[in-house]
């Protein structure tokens, strides 16, 4: 009687774990491009979006690879 | 071993083996999001590719192993030494140390702010204390 309690009690613990994890959890989907706003700080998905950045000394745009990994480019965002 | 002091232990070990579970489950079930949020924090990103797998590795296998009483000593100490190295790298995060503040990880938590968790790290760093402590005055099992 006290095995099976334990066996439940454990079975529980790892139950509820996974409920919460799948339950408070949104799953970010992979996107990107992003294009990134120095002055407000954010980034913008630009995924879909055809886009060249230019070289203007007083204008910057930083492009950035979506896993974060490639050096930043900077430019002018403009659309195409 | 006395009939509360059991359940106090084993109420710890399972608090904290859910805790581990919880986080460890909702990273991998939002693994994109975990690896954006590693590279977005403060260290280089060849240490964020090590710590993204390791981190979760570790909440899930000390997470299983607080659920069964051969390994719950060794898990404690193991969720205790994690608890210090989350809770100390949050401080500094919170204090400012480093250059910038990055954002917080994925699940429940990403709704809190870096002082928030820092507070909710203390409070199972002390529970994880506790655990330890107990199993060193020789109580457990």
């Amino acid at each position: 009687m006290k095995n099976k309690l334990s066996i439940l009690l454990r079975a529980g613990v790892f139950t509820l774990a996974a409920v919460f994890a799948f339950a408070f959890t949104q799953p970010k989907p992979q996107q990107g491009p992003f294009v990134y706003d120095p002055l407000t700080d954010t980034f913008t998905d630009v995924s879909g979006v055809n886009y060249q950045c230019n070289m203007a000394f007083e204008e910057i745009c930083v492009y950035l690879e979506p896993n974060l990994e490639s050096e930043t480019i900077p430019g002018r965002f403009e659309e195409l | 071993m006395g009939k509360s002091s059991y359940i106090i232990w084993q109420s710890i070990a399972y608090l904290l083996a859910f805790v581990f579970l919880y986080t460890g489950i909702s990273k991998v079930y939002d693994f994109e999001g975990t690896r954006q949020a590693m590279h977005n924090q403060v260290f280089p990103n060849s240490v964020a590719n090590f710590l993204l797998y390791f981190i979760i590795i570790t909440e899930l296998v000390l997470g299983m192993m607080l659920l069964f009483k051969p390994t719950q000593v060794v898990g404690i100490y193991g969720v205790f030494v994690m608890m210090m190295l989350f809770t100390l790298y949050v401080a500094l995060v919170y204090f400012r140390i480093f250059d910038r503040v990055p954002c917080s990880c994925g699940g429940i938590l990403s709704s809190i702010g870096w002082g928030e968790h820092l507070v909710l790290n203390l409070f199972l760093l002390g529970i994880a204390w506790i655990g330890v402590w107990r199993r060193g005055k020789g109580i457990s099992y």
